[in-house]
């Protein structure tokens, strides 16, 4: 019993999560706020701006504008 | 009221979560590179933890009478995750100059551990207060409630001042002489210790 409330538990969070997380890509950004942002804050793999983590692609980037 | 207080002051100065622990210190020197990233951070930190702990808390009673303690963790997570997700929302869609000025900042709060240290922390007033050398002098579960929203309070606020004056004194840095072996992140450390030697030395006996 205790081992369902527990899966149950756990399922309905993750589904919190995971219907918010659909809700929140299906609102669009403000006008102004675009994702192109050339982050170099820190090197947290997680966060969706990792990718522009990597100086040297931003500089790279910085050199083709 | 005086026990509140003291909790407010202990945990944002002398057990300062950044400097006592240290916990969230990847934002603390990614984020603090400027003063307006500083306080933007700050202050999304701190509304995220204080509803993020009274989520947890409420959260943790269910657990308990169902006798599941061991899924803390997981669901911990689980509601931080949501938590931001779901201010994310609603700032994009009522506020979008504040989500011009934070937005960058939401995400990086799923990850930052203070988050699920102070969720973590509050579940369990008693002991926590134990270990501050304070207890509940309001009494119950209405006590409990109330300082673990001051406590949560209080170690979100610790964090923004830390990453406040390091932003200040990274600022100063960046047009300070500073040897070139020291430049850089390595002066910032050392900046940290000395702050991490005020606040947990120097304030220690006040409160």
């Amino acid at each position: 019993m205790e081992i369902l409330a527990a899966i149950g538990i756990a399922l309905a969070l993750l589904t919190i999560f995971v219907v918010s997380y659909l809700l929140n890509k299906k609102i669009p950004k403000p006008e102004g706020c675009d994702e192109d942002i050339e982050c170099l804050e820190c090197k947290n793999s997680f966060c969706r701006f990792n990718k522009k983590n990597d100086e040297d692609a931003v500089n790279q980037n910085k050199e083709e504008k | 009221m005086l026990e509140l207080f003291k909790v407010l002051m202990i945990s944002m100065l002398t057990s300062n979560v950044v400097f006592s622990l240290p916990y969230g210190v990847c934002s603390y020197l990614g984020v603090s590179k400027s003063k307006k990233s500083s306080i933007g951070m700050g202050f999304a930190l701190t509304f995220v933890t204080i509803l993020a702990s009274v989520i947890c808390y409420l959260i943790n009673m269910l657990l308990e009478v169902l006798s599941i303690e061991y899924m803390a963790t997981i669901c911990f997570i689980l509601v931080v995750a949501s938590v931001v997700q779901f201010v994310e929302m609603f700032i994009k869609k009522f506020s979008p100059s504040l989500y011009k000025s934070l937005g960058i900042y939401l995400p990086l709060i799923t990850t930052n551990c203070v988050v699920l240290y102070v969720c973590k922390q509050v579940v369990d007033m008693d002991t926590l207060l134990g270990g501050l050398g304070l207890s509940n002098t309001i009494g119950g579960e209405f006590g409990n409630f109330l300082f673990m929203l001051i406590y949560a309070l209080g170690t979100a606020l610790g964090y923004f001042l830390a990453l406040y004056i390091f932003s200040v004194l990274r600022e100063r840095l960046e047009i300070a002489p500073v040897p070139k072996g020291f430049a850089g992140v390595a002066v910032g450390l050392l900046c940290t210790a000395i702050m991490a030697m005020i606040f947990m030395n120097g304030l220690t006996g006040i409160f």
